[in-house]
């Protein structure tokens, strides 16, 4: 009698769990709002996406509350920019998350950055890397801005949360196609729009406008941060300001989590226009969509 | 009969769908030419790894702590404080430069369901140590985690950091006193729960073997009795829980409990172990960490972090109950500049092994990278009945190797 009541408990047990597991959208968690739009745009209503970070955020120092924690053990995917930007914040929280599903090697653990060609993978032997700053030895991770890397993402989430939900198929697939056939016509309305200002020289405070840059045709000079993660000596920003005025750099692009007041030195004394600009959904309330972000960022370019 | 289906539904769990390989990658478009200051060389592709090369090799780091300084004029008026300084304190003989501690890291997944975790010390040029070595799991069924190994363990807050951990050059004085001079730590295995409740909350519970103190002389809350005595095993239980108080503000509180039994060699040289078998130690007490950091930090590089914690001692059959506490705001300036302060109390209530000892500490540290810090520590030691001792030391810390994340 006793075996067989735990029998039975144990049944009602995996039935109640299968079955609220079938009713429930996927819940997908997302180390940058970012890469969260982008789960919303191919999981449609399949899905409730949370973001672990907020848009106003430098992503590479969000800090590892416990209550992360909680996001993590109930998610069915893990989306993360990878290539270690998010390093210093994101491997405990996964581990203490005590859930196998987002466990690399796991269908739910979204590297987005597998998708993407990664650029500016240091040259360099491993033991000289960090004095070149505080530089990512798998590549540049800041490259979620260009559509080229955005449909890359779009497609690897899509095909992840098919392999996670495969009743959804048909969905992801049919979201997929909206977000491909919107950023098409988008692609071109972004790459008209930044012609003016195709060829502009320009100086950025962290190495994090690269991809953007070779996206829309824009020469990097020069950054206001003498290494990734060094803050700026005297010496440097003189070195800099010289550098601008003779190369003719007519911009400086700042994110808006940085502190301007550097950059808007540099800008006055260097002649160039400063644009503290968005670098993530989120980053301002307006910005709700991958597509408002890169709306954001080519009219912040073309407004300078 | 319903652990055999929970294993079942368990090994479920760990059949996920295959992984999909990524689509294929857009063209990429041609790359603009860049004259970036500074900026390294880069290559088109990740070069291709050479079979059986270090990829399989574990993330390695490296730390050095070193240090300048002394503990007092007078050697004896430090010594007659009766606050003997923790492991990875700089040593109170080699006054003057010292190597603090050299630890060695390696970490890395180990299958799909385990990840190990080794720390090798060498504290004061004295010798190798285990600091921790580890294995946890990732993907137990119930929100459970198991962790074994030797570690150190969950109770209160500072006994679980590392050195480099930690905001100032030497440990609270009650880590020492009542966690055993390198901390409650060693051999066991730790069971923790993540509690199905809407905040934060985790359950740990652990057992361990700890070893006789190096140091005879004391009375260590842990250590006595033949270890493989289940009755001397030291066993532990604390709730962590955690608040967030608006987008800035946190608060982690912990609830801890440990039993097992003491070490009182009652000055005996040399001391037999099998007379150091003291009465049953309860250790008990909480701890408190506020935290102040705007999530767009890095626009102010203002941040405040205060950690409190009071722990107690009861010795049963009679013994003493002592307890000592410390407070301990941290607050960060500027991008690169950290200032803290530390208040300890030592003995509320005293006793023979806690008397009453007051520690004033302050610290000033300067970090120019991720990877490097340097500190100034002062401290004044005073107490009824003793002389007062300064405290002062230089400490630098560099990292190499692998990047490790910074826990809350």
């Amino acid at each position: 009698m006793r075996r067989s009541f735990k029998i039975v408990i144990a049944v009602v047990i995996a039935v109640v769990v299968s079955g609220a597991r079938a009713e429930a959208k996927l819940r997908v968690v997302a180390s940058i709002e970012t890469l969260a739009d982008l789960t919303r745009q191919v999981g449609g209503d399949r899905v409730d996406v949370t973001s672990l970070s907020r848009g106003y955020q430098d992503p590479h120092f969000v800090e590892a509350k416990p209550s992360l924690v909680l996001a993590l053990n109930r998610a069915d995917a893990l989306v993360y920019v990878g290539l270690d930007l998010e390093v210093g914040w994101l491997p405990p929280l996964v581990q203490q998350s005590r859930n196998g599903r987002i466990q690399r090697g796991q269908a739910g653990n979204i590297d987005a950055s597998s998708s993407i060609r990664p650029d500016d993978i240091p040259a360099v032997p491993s033991d000289q890397l960090r004095a070149m700053g505080d530089i990512h030895p798998l590549g540049n991770p800041h490259y979620w801005i260009p559509p080229k890397n955005a449909r890359a993402v779009a497609r690897l989430i899509a095909a992840r949360l098919t392999a996670i939900d495969g009743a959804g198929a048909a969905t992801y697939q049919a979201e997929l196609a909206k977000f491909e056939t919107r950023l098409t016509a988008k692609e071109k309305q972004w790459e008209a729009a930044a012609a003016s200002v195709r060829g502009t020289r320009i100086v950025t405070f962290h190495k994090s406008w690269s991809y953007v840059a070779r996206w829309l045709g824009l020469e990097e000079i020069g950054y206001i941060e003498p290494k990734p993660g060094v803050p700026p000596a005297a010496s440097h920003t003189a070195q800099l300001v010289e550098l601008m005025k003779k190369s003719g750099v007519k911009l400086v692009i700042v994110e808006s989590f940085y502190p301007n007041t550097m950059a808007r030195f540099v800008a006055d004394n260097g002649h160039a226009r400063l644009i503290s600009a968005p670098s993530n959904v989120g980053a301002t309330p307006a910005i709700k969509t991958y597509f408002d972000l890169v709306d954001a960022v080519i009219a912040a370019l073309r407004g300078a | 009969m319903l652990s055999s289906v929970l294993y079942c539904l368990w090994l479920q769990q760990q059949s996920p769908p295959p992984v999909p390989p990524a689509p294929p990658v857009a063209e990429a478009s041609a790359p603009a030419p860049i004259a970036p200051l500074e900026a390294p060389a880069t290559q088109a592709t990740a070069p291709t790894p050479a079979p059986g090369s270090s990829l399989l090799n574990p993330a390695l780091s490296f730390i050095l702590d070193t240090t300048f300084g002394y503990y007092g004029r007078d050697a004896g008026n430090f010594a007659a404080l009766g606050l003997p300084p923790a492991g990875d304190d700089p040593s109170p003989v080699n006054e003057g430069f010292g190597v603090q501690e050299i630890e060695i890291g390696a970490q890395a997944a180990i299958d799909p369901y385990l990840d190990g975790a080794v720390f090798l010390t060498i504290p004061n040029l004295e010798g190798i140590e285990v600091e921790e070595a580890y294995l946890v799991t990732t993907s137990l069924p119930a929100n459970l985690q198991l962790k074994a190994g030797t570690f150190r363990s969950q109770v209160g807050r500072n006994n679980a950091q590392h050195l480099h951990q930690q905001s100032f050059t030497r440990r609270p004085l009650m880590t020492g006193l009542l966690f055993g001079i390198d901390g409650f730590r060693g051999p066991g295995a730790q069971l923790s729960l993540l509690l199905p409740l809407p905040w934060f909350a985790t359950f740990y519970g652990e057992a361990f073997s700890i070893a006789a103190p190096d140091d005879p002389a004391i009375v260590s809350t842990f250590g006595g009795g033949v270890r493989s005595t289940p009755g001397n095993l030291t066993y532990a239980a604390v709730l962590e829980q955690f608040w967030e108080l608006g987008e800035s503000t946190s608060l982690l509180l912990g609830g801890n409990f440990a039993t097992g039994r003491s070490w009182n060699c009652m000055g005996a040289v040399p001391c037999d172990p099998a007379v150091a078998v003291g009465p049953r130690s309860y250790l008990y007490g909480g701890d408190l960490y506020f935290k102040w950091k705007p999530p767009n930090a890095t626009r102010t590089y203002g941040s405040l972090q205060w950690t409190t914690e009071y722990f107690a001692r009861t010795l049963a059959d009679g013994g003493p109950t002592e307890a000592a506490a410390y407070t301990e705001p941290v607050v960060q300036l500027a991008r690169r500049f950290y200032a803290g302060a530390r208040f300890d109390l030592v003995g509320i209530p005293s006793g023979p092994n806690l008397p009453r000892r007051y520690g004033y500490a302050a610290a000033l540290t300067f970090a120019p990278s991720e990877f490097s810090r340097v500190r100034l520590y002062l401290q004044e030691l005073t107490g009824p009945g003793v002389s007062s001792v300064t405290v002062g030391f230089v400490q630098a810390e560099y990292a190499m190797g692998a990047h490790g994340a910074h826990p809350y």
